[in-house]
């Protein structure tokens, strides 16, 4: 089946199975940040922003995403630079293996859109949704706090 | 779903029940996926999207909160949170983790029949009634809906809506399982209409402890028309066995099942009442 789709800001046209995921899809033509593990919605490595909502892409079929607008890990970079949140995962040590990462970055990024103040017990909360398997949750939490801090400092500059 | 060779958007939910009556136990209504895609039934010929039907909105509407049939849990749970002092928000987020309830609907939360679905006895307990397309009636309580695990009583009919009064109630939902959004050993929802101190038109229905969510009928004759001391509140949580059939499973025992649902029956009704204070 044809369907066409944006993501992150290139509009693409594929060729997909009825029974195929947008998680699938998306990794068979090049965008590899999304990461496929669970396979079932527990884990949150596949997550991804369709249509401004960040979702699990692994329990998304490809044909229920034709027309919309998907932001990957790889699209949350500007010009700029860095988003804060990426910016801030870095300097804050929030990485191990990195697996799980890519797609608690897009959550927290996307989060952050409609939360922009959120407390400690907000993010938890939302993290439930992202499984690690090294470092825990301490320095994710604490790099999402970080990444509100500095967007509010920049503000004032 | 090795089987599925087909995916259709329809426009109306006309169009949708139209396609799923051509195509029978063959095809399946799809919204969020989080159970459909999760289990993948190898039998699915044809996907029905039913989030293109104008499906999608959550809006009052005399005297009720009318909850779309494609609505996100996210959506609903910021138009219900003044409703029964904040249960059925507390039900919707406890659903699901935030990603799932970007996706997720209401009613596939419903259709899914699973046991231990969060939404359905909080829905049962504020009396919310399902608006149907394509069945042989046009609405249903919700607690009617679920026939067993996984098993409904739609047939081909297509939920449209979720209608919820918007009576004046307190209430609250209560949850034991390993974490806020995994799924519930014991789920259990109460709402009442306060006269003074005293508790009239109570509601109690609990999840995971019988095929499908029950109102515990004995649980609400011991609580209603009185205050919540702690004597009827112990009182009403030895009730509640009356009210359960739960079974052993690897989540949790019968034995514990049974005891927990009177905890979570007095700590129901402890929230409750605070909650009414404090307001």
């Amino acid at each position: 089946m044809k369907i066409a789709v944006t993501v992150n800001g290139t509009r693409e046209e594929w060729d997909v199975a009825p029974a195929e995921t947008l998680l699938d899809a998306l990794r068979d033509h090049g965008y590899r940040g999304a990461k496929r593990v669970c396979e079932s919605g527990e884990c949150g490595a596949c997550a991804v922003i369709v249509d401004g909502l960040a979702i699990d892409a692994c329990i998304r079929l490809a044909v229920q995403s034709d027309g919309s607008q998907i932001t990957t890990v790889e699209g949350l970079e500007t010009a700029d630079g860095l988003h804060p949140v990426q910016e801030a995962f870095t300097a804050n040590g929030a990485i191990q293996c990195g697996f799980c990462i890519p797609g608690m970055v897009v959550t927290a990024a996307n989060y952050l859109e409609m939360n922009p103040q959120p407390t400690e017990d907000d993010i938890r909360h939302v993290f439930i949704g992202n499984l690690c398997r090294c470092t825990g949750y301490k320095k994710p939490v604490e790099a999402v706090l970080a990444s509100v801090s500095e967007e509010v400092g920049r503000r004032e500059d | 779903m090795r089987n599925l060779r087909e995916y259709v958007r329809p426009a109306t939910a006309d169009d949708a029940v139209s396609a799923k009556q051509a195509h029978g136990t063959r095809a399946a209504y799809l919204a969020g996926g989080s159970d459909l895609l999760v289990h993948r039934p190898p039998h699915l010929e044809v996907m029905i999207d039913i989030r293109h039907c104008g499906l999608n909105d959550v809006r009052s509407e005399d005297g009720h909160i009318v909850i779309g049939g494609a609505a996100l849990l996210r959506d609903a749970e910021a138009a219900v949170t003044s409703v029964a002092a904040g249960m059925l928000a507390d039900a919707f987020r406890d659903t699901a983790p935030w990603l799932i309830r970007n996706a997720a609907t209401v009613s596939g939360n419903i259709a899914n029949a699973s046991p231990a679905a969060d939404a359905v006895p909080a829905l049962i307990a504020l009396d919310a009634v399902a608006v149907l397309a394509g069945g042989d009636v046009d609405m249903a309580p919700v607690g009617e809906i679920p026939a067993g695990p996984h098993r409904t009583n739609l047939g081909d009919a297509l939920i449209t809506a979720i209608r919820i009064p918007t009576k004046p109630r307190r209430g609250s939902f209560v949850k034991l399982a390993r974490s806020h959004s995994d799924i519930a050993l014991v789920n259990l929802a109460m709402s009442f209409v306060p006269d003074g101190g005293r508790m009239r038109d109570v509601r109690v229905a609990l999840g995971a402890v019988a095929p499908v969510a029950v109102r515990a009928g004995a649980a609400e004759a011991v609580l209603e028309g009185q205050e919540p001391t702690d004597d009827i509140i112990a009182e009403a949580a030895r009730a509640v066995n009356d009210d359960i059939r739960p079974i052993s499973d690897w989540r949790a025992s019968e034995a514990y099942r049974r005891r927990m649902s009177g905890v979570l029956l007095g700590r129901a009704v402890h929230r409750a009442r605070q909650r009414t204070e404090t307001e």
